[in-house]
């Protein structure tokens, strides 16, 4: 009991956040009758992916003691170049994957690099990183362009009963991230240097290779959403990223994740992407204008880190 | 300042250290002028010169907050927010020019107390706090003006925004006044001396007796203040209220004040600095378009100059 | 006599024109226990970084199982078998003992995946040998102090090693968890490890350890078995001088001055009984005990820095509200104990530092004018004979001895009825501590009520007119002038205490 505790980094908070879910999805039945459907269910789901993925990516990231505010830009570019490469057919599909994954890890490197080897505070090197980014990925194409596979947009949209391929494929990450963190040495030294990175380098973990391969994970990790939206969309879009530095960082923290490093896991963060969901989708239905749910999102924030203080200066 | 400071025996003082890199700033910003002089000599007409100050003066005032606020190892990502919160709610209020600003800077006071209390009483990380009401204000502004903001600009708060005394431009003056009363506060003052030495140690702080959590208090709200004047004058000079005024300017502020020599780790920063790099960052878009160069070359420049200047400042620091 | 394990040989070494070390010969044989004695900053820590190989010698080399060996890493010394438990904790809270014993060395499939259930039995095969009673599975931020100390030794012997290297080990132990780490390292002498103990407890050195190496301003200035020595020897070898000329004079007979400070029921933490004394003017009060027998904490509510119920009086007038800035108004200035965490602003000048209690200070209580804090810093600099080039110049640029004349220096500025000084010569070479205590006893003579905490026992005898032993958060014993000595305050200090946290009771 007490490893599966350890294992899942399970937390008090979450019952908190589990018990959200159940009163949003209450008051969702409540409020209207398409809400409890399949179709319903499926929508969210299918909004839920790509924030779930770079959620997952920045969750990595923040227990690692770092921050990472590339996606703005990386995703921009990132999927210019996809749908520019990607084509109608199998073979240069598959180019543009290759090409994407690479040059997501490749970003994820370079932020790596400079944060571990020059010095500079990641928030600042991956602000610098996102806005050379996107002014690339602008100089590409200003407008939505090319185009992707029907298959994928197929595969994209396609679902089992009411659970879209994309949630399949998104569990299987967080599942693939959860292991990662428990079963591997890499996961434990992730958490060691997020904890307390200089204890972590006297007990003999590379520090900087650490931070270099969180960074680049968290390059790949972007890299596999810009495809993912491009399927959604079906063209690549510069601006595809905007907005995606902050809102990655808002479940991490309200699935309770320490901003410091060190504390959390993935299973909060995916608690906390599936009651951001259903809370926005459900005030949908209510008629209530996005305006209140950006209000309510924020509170959620100050809620969440309020709750993680207290609990911590105990 | 004498050259023996510079170059003597003294130069490893902090203050010698601080002018290099003031030093640094206004040759970078020489260096640009000049090349892109020789390239375009439309750069240097006044018309321009004055284009390239009018745009960088709402932009100046928030830097100049960002940068109290990273003093005290805040960040304050509710700026672009503010700005155009202040904007939309105290224009929409009234149509005096007056109130709108008294009003302007309460609510700029006001926000910036509550990011302030959130990080010294509450314990939340700067980033978070200001992050969270960031979103709070983009859903009250919304829900106030219901997507589509009114009120119309008085004329003479047109002219605060564009107009010109004495040949000089309005909002200049107000940056002007602004700036000098922000660097006479942090390097003549017990307040200011507070704040830089609270942003070197906090504990230290503490235990010297500085009133430390008003400190980081203050230190918000005057971004706060500043932030909400920026919108203002931002949207006399843009002509129109819009919902999102300013948006841009909560990483635009944080770069320049980087790139000013402000350190995220706290404690340092000079409001010459910042407004050279704000100037530094406003030329090099000017010089884009005098160029006739690809538009979303700015961001890249913008990004590399980021980089750059860290990791100038962090060589430094480490010698 | 058989070869030596780990030796140093002729080692020096240099940082910049400093020499910290000079020409050190040091042997630990198998099944010995070696004592490294010298005060602080005599060069003992870095000797041990030298031996494991965080630093690189300058000159002379090290020599293990009778090889010369240059380490390239402390990773290579540890893969070769020297395990050291470093004064500042190395555990990772958010992981559990086992995670923080094997970290980055732990028992793998052969698909390369962490064996959960063999790193589980490794460890409790490990724990159980070492007889400490901790379960595998429990998280590091859960454990009391002690057992993280536990986890530490655990993590340093994870491997075969042949030397342990225990540098303070004892001083967040009580004395129970005390008794049971020396069981630990008799069975591992029996076992033929070599053990180097760094120790300011010379009964512990006398009671485990065969042979004593001193070090003195980077110099071995006396070495053998330990029947060769006893307290005074080890002292007069360690501070090479006679206490009468390191201390100054002190009051003659009892302090007659007023009570300046008065502290009536303090409580400073739940289920410790309240405390209660007065500090007269002209009267150097010292505050001996145990690191974590609640000196700082102590001092801290006085200064209001940490919350206590309870009075504090000043000159017969109580204070009401607590703060530290409440505590400079009413004339407490307070040294910290530790200057990097909270005494320094290192990145600011040594002007700045000075100045920080006291910004405007004679001119305006708003405005600094332009060039005030560098006049009054270099009247400072003159009078407290602080070298240094330019008082422009950042505080990280001087020695520690003159930093901590800079934070006395800085605590004179408000005029204080009463000073607290923790720890006030921590770190200092012997010539800034005897201008320091000069320094104390002229400021006590001038009227100033004086309270010192120390963990230097030679300080507290040499500089106090009256001390107070601390034990478990109480005052346990009263020490007037002529019954302050090392043997008196340590026969209270650590006399066998009800309370005792950790493993060796649950064993």
């Amino acid at each position: 009991m007490d490893d599966v505790l350890r294992m899942t980094r399970a937390q008090p908070v979450h019952l908190v956040v589990l018990a959200l879910i159940g009163l949003v999805v209450l008051v969702g039945m409540y409020s209207s009758d398409r809400f409890a459907t399949p179709l319903n269910f499926a929508n969210v789901q299918d909004q839920m992916v790509a924030l779930a993925l770079v959620a997952l990516a920045q969750t990595v990231v923040i227990l690692s003691g770092g921050i990472d505010l590339s996606y703005a830009g990386a995703l921009g570019l990132l999927t210019v170049v996809f749908a520019s490469i990607a084509g109608e057919d199998p073979a240069s599909f598959a180019a543009a994957i290759a090409v994407v994954l690479s040059l997501g890890v490749f970003i994820g490197a370079v932020n790596g690099g400079i944060v571990t080897f020059v010095g500079i505070h990641p928030l600042i090197v991956t602000l610098g990183t996102s806005t050379i980014l996107s002014g690339l990925a602008l100089l590409i194409t200003r407008q939505p362009t090319g185009s992707v596979p029907l298959f994928f947009e197929d595969l994209v949209y396609g679902r089992i009963g009411m659970v879209p391929y994309g949630t399949i494929f998104t569990l299987v990450l967080y599942l693939l991230a959860g292991f990662l963190l428990w079963k591997t040495r890499l996961g434990l030294r992730i958490y060691a240097i997020g904890d307390n990175e200089q204890a972590a380098s006297i007990s003999g973990v590379p520090v900087k290779s650490t931070k270099l391969i969180v960074y680049a994970l968290s390059g790949f990790l972007a890299a596999v959403t810009a495809i993912y939206i491009c399927g959604r969309f079906g063209v690549g879009d510069p601006r595809a990223g905007v907005g995606f530095d902050l809102k990655s960082i808002t479940p991490v923290i309200v699935g309770g994740t320490l901003l410091a490093g060190g504390r959390g896991g993935v299973l909060g963060t995916l608690l906390a992407v599936i009651v951001l969901a259903l809370l926005a989708n459900v005030l949908n239905f209510m008629n209530v204008s996005s305006f209140y749910q950006w209000i309510a999102e924020g509170l959620i924030i100050i809620a969440a880190v309020s709750i993680f203080v207290g609990r911590k200066s105990k | 300042m004498s050259m023996t400071a510079l170059f003597g025996k003294n130069s490893g003082t902090v203050r010698a250290q601080q002018n290099r890199e003031l030093f640094l700033l206004v040759g970078f910003l020489v260096v640009i002028w000049a090349v892109t002089t020789a390239l375009s000599p439309r750069f240097l007409s006044p018309a321009n010169l004055s284009d390239i100050l009018l745009q960088a003066a709402p932009l100046g005032f928030v830097v100049i907050g960002q940068m109290i606020v990273i003093i005290v190892r805040g960040l304050d990502l509710s700026v672009a927010s503010i700005m155009a919160t202040v904007a939309v709610l105290s224009i929409g209020l009234n149509d005096n020019t007056v109130v709108i600003f008294a009003v302007g800077i309460l609510l700029g006071a006001l926000i910036g107390g509550i990011n302030g209390y959130l990080v010294a009483y509450r314990g939340v990380t700067p980033f978070l706090a200001t992050l969270a009401t960031m979103i709070v204000l983009q859903g009250i502004r919304f829900a106030y003006t219901g997507g589509a903001p009114g009120g119309t600009l008085p004329k003479t708060f047109r002219w605060l925004a564009t107009g010109d005394l004495f040949g000089i431009p309005v909002a200049l003056i107000l940056l002007g006044l602004v700036a000098f009363a922000a660097h006479w506060l942090l390097e003549y003052t017990v307040y200011g001396r507070r704040l830089k030495l609270y942003g070197d140690n906090p504990d230290a702080a503490y235990m010297t007796g500085a009133p430390t959590r008003l400190l980081v208090v203050s230190a918000f709200m005057i971004s706060g203040v500043l932030a909400g004047l920026a919108g203002l004058v931002l949207v006399g000079y843009v002509g129109i209220v819009d919902n999102w005024t300013g948006r841009g300017y909560e990483l635009d502020s944080i770069a320049a004040a980087v790139i000013g020599g402000a350190a995220l780790s706290g404690g340092k920063g000079s409001v010459p600095g910042v407004l050279l790099a704000t100037l530094v960052l406003v030329s090099l878009f000017n010089i884009v378009v005098i160029l006739g160069l690809s538009i979303e070359l700015q961001l890249v420049i913008k990004g590399s100059l980021i980089l750059l200047a860290a990791a100038v400042y962090m060589r430094r620091s480490r010698r | 006599m058989s070869e030596p394990v780990l030796a140093a040989r002729a080692l020096s070494k240099s940082f910049g024109p400093n020499e910290v070390l000079k020409g050190i010969e040091f042997d630990v044989h198998a099944g010995a226990s070696v004592a490294l004695c010298g005060e602080n900053g005599a060069g003992k820590s870095t000797l041990i970084k030298l031996l494991t190989g965080l630093y690189q010698p300058t000159s002379g080399h090290v020599e293990f199982n009778g090889k010369r060996e240059a380490w390239s890493s402390p990773r290579a010394s540890l893969d070769a078998g020297i395990a050291v438990v470093h004064q500042e904790f190395s555990t990772i809270g958010a992981l559990s003992v086992a995670e923080n014993i094997f970290l980055d060395a732990e028992p793998r499939t052969r698909f390369g995946l962490i064996d959960r259930k063999a790193l589980v039995a490794r460890t409790e095969a490990l724990l159980e040998k070492l007889g400490i009673h901790l379960s595998a599975r429990s998280l590091v931020d859960d454990l009391s102090v002690a057992d993280k100390q536990m986890v530490e030794i655990a993590k340093a012997l994870r491997s075969d090693a042949r030397v342990l290297i225990l540098d303070e080990p004892t001083a967040v132990l009580s004395q129970n968890e005390t008794r049971h780490l020396f069981k630990i390292i008799s069975e591992l002498r029996a076992r033929g490890l070599g053990i180097v103990y760094v120790s300011h407890r010379l009964d512990e050195i006398f009671e485990i350890c065969t042979d004593i190496t001193v070090i003195k301003d980077g110099v071995v200035t006396s070495q053998g078995p330990v029947t060769g020595y006893t307290h005074d020897t080890v002292i007069a070898a360690m501070v090479g001088r006679e206490l009468g000329n390191l201390f100054p004079e002190k009051a003659h007979g009892a302090a007659t001055g007023t009570p300046m400070l008065e502290v009536r029921d303090l409580v400073v933490a739940d289920g410790v009984p309240p405390v209660s004394f007065k500090v007269k003017a002209g009267e150097i009060l010292g505050l001996a005990g145990l690191v974590g027998s609640g000196r700082t904490e102590l001092a801290l509510a006085i200064y209001g820095a940490e919350a206590a119920r309870g009075t504090v009086l000043i000159e017969g007038e109580p204070l009401d509200y607590r703060s530290p800035s409440s505590s400079i108004d009413a004339g407490i200035l307070m040294l910290t104990e530790s200057r990097k965490d909270d005494g320094l602003f290192l990145n600011s000048s040594v002007a700045r530092n000075f100045a920080a209690t006291t910004p405007g200070h004679g001119v305006h209580p708003a405005r600094v004018a332009i060039g005030h804090e560098e006049a009054r810093a270099r009247v400072m600099k003159e009078r407290f004979g602080v070298v240094v080039d330019n008082v422009g110049l950042p505080i990280s640029a001087l020695s520690g001895g003159n930093q901590q004349k800079v934070l006395i220096a800085r605590l004179l500025e408000n005029r204080p009825k009463v000073l607290i000084l923790d720890e006030p010569t921590r770190g200092v070479d012997v010539g800034a501590k005897s201008e320091i205590y000069k320094m104390l006893r002229h400021l006590a003579d001038e009227g100033m009520a004086i309270l010192a905490i120390s963990s230097e026992l030679i300080e507290i005898v040499g500089l106090c007119d009256r001390v107070f032993v601390m034990r478990d958060g109480e005052l346990a014993a009263e020490l007037m002038s002529q019954e302050i000595s090392e043997e008196a305050i340590m026969s209270v200090a650590a006399a066998e205490t009800p309370s005792h946290h950790g493993v060796a009771s649950n064993g």
